[in-house]
Formats: C-alpha cells, sequence, structure tokens
C-alpha cells in the first residue's frame, strides 16, 4: 500500500524534502535528545534522585528559574517600551538603535559575560555606584538576573515589532475620538493587542535565560548554594567524568525546556484563538 | 448641529493637501463630500475630527453650531468618526466595542452598568444586529463590521457623524443596501453627517448636500440637482459621469478642411446626445459605432471619430432598432442639450 500524504503541488519533491528534513531532525535533534535518558538510565532510582534534587542542585534551580523570570519580566517591561519607541519615533540614530537591539544575540556569549562583570564588579564602571548605595551586583543573583536580561532583550523586542508594525494607528485614533483617553487608550486598546506576543517573547527570553551558560558564569561567581546556576552544575559533574550525573541534570534540564516550549506554543494558540488572524 | 470651516489650509511638506477651505454644513443635514483621490476630501474630515490639525492661518476655524472648536481635542469635540477600515478593537466582543465610549466618560458622567447595557443593546437594533453582541470584529462580514464602526460610533450621542469612505471596502451589492440603509437611517437619527467618497453615483444617491473637490479646494457645493445639471466647471461635469467633447466649430463636422475649434467647449453626457444616421444639424459629427452594449436598461453606444475622439451615447432600445444600428456602421452624434465651457474649463 503506498501512503499520500502529498497534495498536488507545483512544486515537485515532497517525498525527498520530507524525507531529508526527517533525517536531519532527528539526526541534528532527536538523536542527541536521547542520550540523556539512556545515560540517566545507568542509574537507579536513588542515585538519580540525588544527583536532581540534593540541597546544591535544587538552589542551582531556584536561582535559575528565578533569575530568569525576574530577567524576563524585566524585559517585557522595558523590551516593550524599546519596542514602542523603535517603531513608533523617526529619531536620527533609530536605525542604529534597531541593530544593537541584536547585539546580546550576536555577542558571544563569553564576551558579554567578561564585558558585564567588568562593568558591574566593584571597581566597574557602574557596579562603584551600586557598591556605594550598598548593592552588590557581581558575584550575587543580582548579577546572575543582570546577566540575563541582557541575553534576553532582542527576544521580546524582536517579537512585538511586527506586531506594533501592523497596529493601526486607527485603533488609537478610535478610541481618541470615543473619548478615551491616552492611558485608557493603551490598557484597554494597544495592550491587549500586544499582549499575546508580549506573552511569546516573555517565553523566549525566559526559555533562553534558563539555559543560559556563558554571559552567566563570570558574573555570578559561581558559590555553591548562592549563585551556581544549573548548567553550571551539569559541566561541573561532567568534568568528575559523572557522567550519568550529568545526564541526568541534563534530562531535567530538557523537560523544563519542553514544558516551556509547549507553554509558548499554548500561548500562541491561545492568542490566534483569542484574537484572531488577519484583519 | 451645523458645521462651519473657515480659511483651512493643511500641507504636508511641499504637497499642499488643502488651500484655503471654507464650508458649511447646515444642522441634520447629510452632505458628501466628493472628489478624485488627493483631492484632500480625508484631511478635511479629519481636521473638523480634531485629528489632524490644520497649519495655523489667521482667520482658520472649525466652528460646530457656531462655537469654535479648534482648540478641543479630537476627544472633546463628541464627533462620531467612522473610519474606511472601520478601526474596531479586535480584543473586544461587539457589544464592549459599541459600549467602549460610554465606559470611556469620566466617572460622574458614566452610567450604570445596566444603562450602558440598555443603550448598546438598543444602538445594536438600531443597526441591526441584535443577537452578535458576543461576536468578535473578525467573525464579522465586511457589512457587519461597518454597522458595529456606526453604532460604535454614535453611542457617545455625537454632536455630527463623520464618515470616511464609508462603503469604500464593500463588495457591489453590500454597498447598494448599506447605502440604502444609511439614508433611512440619517432620516430616522438626523444627525449632521459628512461623509468622504470618490464615488459620484453614490454622492449623488445618498447626500442631501454635495460638495465636489479637485487638488484641495472646493469646486462646487450644491443639491445633487445643482451639481449634476449646473456645474459650475468642466471639472465638476466631468467628475460626475462620462461626458462628449464638441468643439465650438465653424462648419459641419463632415468637412474635415473646416477650421475645428472657435475656442468654444460645449459638452454634452451620453443621454444628451442623439444619433442619426444622416447629418441632423450643423453640430452633427460624424463616427463609426465602435461598440454596442445593449445588456440593460438602456443601449450604451461607443464611436470613434475619424481622429480617435470617443464618443458615448445612451440611446433606448426602441431607438436603437429603429435605426438598425450595428458595429461598425458610420452614423452622425448631435448634441441634443449641452453645457458652454471656455477652453481652459470655466463655465459661461
Amino acid at each position: 500500500m503506498r501512503l499520500h500524504f502529498a497534495r498536488a503541488s507545483v512544486l515537485p519533491g515532497f517525498g525527498l524534502t520530507l524525507g531529508y528534513s526527517t533525517a536531519y531532525m532527528g539526526l541534528l535533534v532527536l538523536l542527541p535528545l536521547a542520550v540523556f535518558p539512556l545515560w540517566a538510565s545507568r542509574m537507579d532510582f536513588g542515585q538519580f534522585w540525588q544527583a536532581v534534587a540534593s540541597p546544591r542542585v535544587m538552589a542551582s534551580y531556584r536561582l535559575t528559574l528565578g533569575a530568569a523570570l525576574a530577567g524576563a519580566l524585566a524585559n517585557a517591561v522595558f523590551g516593550l517600551v524599546t519596542a514602542w519607541v523603535l517603531t513608533r519615533y523617526e529619531f536620527p540614530g533609530r536605525r542604529l538603535a534597531d541593530a544593537l537591539v541584536d547585539i546580546p544575540f550576536a555577542l558571544p556569549t563569553a564576551v558579554s559575560g567578561i564585558a558585564l562583570t567588568a562593568l558591574y564588579s566593584k571597581n566597574g564602571w557602574i557596579g562603584r555606584y551600586l557598591e556605594a548605595a550598598g548593592i552588590q551586583a557581581a558575584y550575587t543573583p543580582l548579577g546572575v538576573a543582570l546577566a540575563l536580561t541582557f541575553i534576553g532583550l532582542p527576544f521580546v523586542v524582536r517579537t512585538l515589532q511586527p506586531i506594533l508594525e501592523d497596529l493601526d494607528p486607527e485603533l488609537e485614533e478610535a478610541a481618541g475620538s470615543l473619548g478615551a483617553g491616552k492611558l485608557r487608550t493603551f490598557f484597554r486598546v494597544v495592550f491587549p493587542a500586544l499582549l499575546p506576543a508580549l506573552l511569546t517573547g516573555f517565553a523566549l527570553a525566559f526559555a533562553r535565560g534558563v539555559g543560559e551558560y556563558g554571559s552567566v558564569v563570570f558574573i555570578a561567581g559561581n558559590k555553591p548554594m548562592h549563585t551556581e546556576i544549573t548548567s553550571l552544575l551539569v559541566l561541573t559533574k561532567l568534568e568528575q567524568y559523572d557522567y550519568a550525573g550529568a545526564a541526568a541534570l541534563a534530562l531535567v534540564m530538557l523537560i523544563l525546556s519542553f514544558i516551556l516550549l509547549l507553554v509558548i506554543n499554548i500561548l500562541q494558540w491561545w492568542s490566534t484563538r483569542h484574537f484572531g488572524e488577519g484583519a | 448641529m451645523s458645521i462651519e470651516v473657515r480659511n483651512i489650509s493643511k500641507a504636508f511638506g511641499s504637497f499642499r493637501a488643502l488651500d484655503n477651505v471654507s464650508l458649511t454644513v447646515p444642522d441634520g443635514k447629510l452632505v458628501a463630500l466628493l472628489g478624485p483621490s488627493g483631492s484632500g476630501k480625508t484631511t478635511l474630515l479629519r481636521i473638523i475630527a480634531g485629528l489632524e490639525q490644520a497649519d495655523s492661518v489667521p482667520g482658520k476655524a472649525v466652528l460646530f453650531a457656531g462655537q469654535d472648536v479648534s482648540d478641543r481635542g479630537v476627544g472633546e469635540r463628541r464627533v462620531g468618526f467612522v473610519f474606511q477600515h472601520y478601526a474596531l478593537f479586535r480584543t473586544m466582543t461587539v457589544f464592549e466595542n459599541v459600549a467602549f465610549g460610554l465606559r470611556s466618560l469620566p466617572r460622574r458622567a458614566r452610567p450604570p452598568k445596566r444603562e450602558i447595557a440598555a443603550k448598546v443593546n438598543e444602538l445594536l437594533a438600531l443597526v441591526q444586529l441584535t443577537g452578535l453582541e458576543n461576536r468578535r470584529p473578525w467573525q464579522l462580514s465586511g457589512g457587519q463590521r461597518q454597522r458595529v464602526a456606526l453604532a460604535r460610533a454614535l453611542a457617545i450621542k455625537p454632536s455630527v457623524l463623520l464618515l470616511d469612505e464609508p462603503f469604500g471596502a464593500l463588495d457591489a451589492n453590500v454597498r447598494q443596501d448599506l447605502r440604502n440603509w444609511l439614508r433611512r437611517l440619517h432620516n430616522e437619527i438626523k444627525v449632521t453627517s459628512l461623509f468622504v467618497t470618490h464615488d459620484q453615483e453614490e454622492a449623488l444617491e445618498l447626500a442631501d448636500v454635495v460638495v465636489i473637490m479637485r487638488q484641495g479646494r472646493v469646486e462646487q457645493i450644491g443639491t445633487p440637482d445643482e451639481v449634476f445639471h449646473k456645474p459650475a466647471s468642466e471639472f465638476v461635469l466631468r467628475f460626475l459621469g462620462k461626458v462628449n467633447l464638441f468643439h465650438g466649430r465653424n462648419g459641419t463636422g463632415a468637412d474635415p478642411a473646416a477650421p475645428r475649434s472657435n475656442g468654444l467647449r460645449l459638452l454634452a453626457r451620453p443621454h444628451e446626445v442623439e444619433i442619426s444616421l444622416t447629418a441632423t444639424a450643423e453640430s452633427s459629427v460624424q463616427a463609426r459605432v465602435a461598440r454596442i452594449l445593449s445588456a440593460g436598461p438602456s443601449v450604451k453606444i461607443l464611436l470613434l471619430e475619424a481622429d480617435g475622439t470617443e464618443h458615448h451615447a445612451d440611446i433606448s432600445h426602441k431607438h436603437r432598432e429603429e435605426l438598425g444600428l450595428t458595429e461598425g456602421q458610420t452614423a452622425y452624434v448631435t448634441p441634443v442639450s449641452f453645457h458652454t465651457f471656455l477652453d481652459h474649463g470655466a463655465a459661461i
């Protein structure tokens, strides 16, 4: 029996491309992922639990998730402002500012980590003033949150920009002609229209933050129980040749990322259902 | 409430969208702003609404019922504005859209919830959308969206209603229905209304008064009858329908050697010309029948002069049969009544 998935199409090669993409996805994504459960299965449950739920690991989850959440929240607010300014106003240097948004994306993470550490350490340009105000940024959870805010910014800005560009200025004019003030127009008309994209950007920034390594390890200082992120613990275990333990932690991270991606997809589904597509 | 604008000019960069426009819309009338695209009609509408500021020229003013509202923002002018693409709030239901204006009132003036609900339902009944309260804008047809936009604008009890190309985005059938419906609605609620259109048929059919605009100036203001039968310029005449041009001549058109023009332009609409098989008057023009369109209440005939000049004629089916007219045949076109303009387009 022949299987028929293909719809009649002007472009030939459906079978070829389907086969290619399946093989590609399998080789590049699924195969490496399959390794973790395999390695982790070498442990019994007690060992596994010890590896993924010891106090030191639990502290790293709290820091990783907490800092990623804080960073994503900060980005939701300031990313919205940035996207708004970049799409709504014409000012000299706008295109440059627009390009700068991608820097955290393009910069090698270790470079941004070192730069951030230099800025926020005791003698750094910003750190010395924070220090004077009694706030220590480098080598604290605050520093971790700062690094995750830095790398998460492009996600929020780039998800919001196209939506803001498409948002008809007539909507605001309509609200104005109906007597709504600026605040009411923003919160009742503009913000609800942006909300789905904002949620998506937030979730993406959060997911990136949970998995971030390079830009965090320098500014974090990596004190056990205090400023160790989960990715660092995976690496530490690898360096100690505890492959099973590393795989167990990786599995937990994998499940976390999967849940995050699921949430993103549900948000997108919900937003299209709720707000419809097209005009 | 009457609307008056005085000495309104507006430039966008080097483009003069409006050039010293003054205009009065009497209370309770339905008025069309008619003109080709780029004639400044939408800009004028937006300035009246307060969505756009006129250039500051001494003596410029926008008055509602004699009161200068130039300094009032769009929210304070209490205008009902219906946007070309409706600008419905897609995150809200139909009910919430219509209720938005009432809910935006300052707390002291805001009616209680039940009154708002009653008012919204009354408006939805008025625009014949009862039962669709909980739909979202994208679940509605174009005509329904248009009526939601209208109900939303009417909810704030506007002193004037301004509509930007209200039927522009609809297909022909819905357009005709909605046009008749809007006319009936206006007779019912009698709020001074101004609508922008580039469709002359729509303007003539719907409006009490037609304002014809061209390149940022008002070309003519009058009732549909006046602008149709007594066009102030050749532009108005041409904009309101097809016209045939006959130069004032010194000889018959049958003699190609005669000088063509004596400086006068005679213009006749398709229903104002006669077709015959022989020249019947000095002004008769010889032309070849290029196309006959007989699917309609009258027969539309396209004739071409030897130099390519087009003539359009509307004749009855009966007359066409009597003439036994066929495509390719040679005939004569004679204006029976016409409008006369000097060569530069001014009326005489």
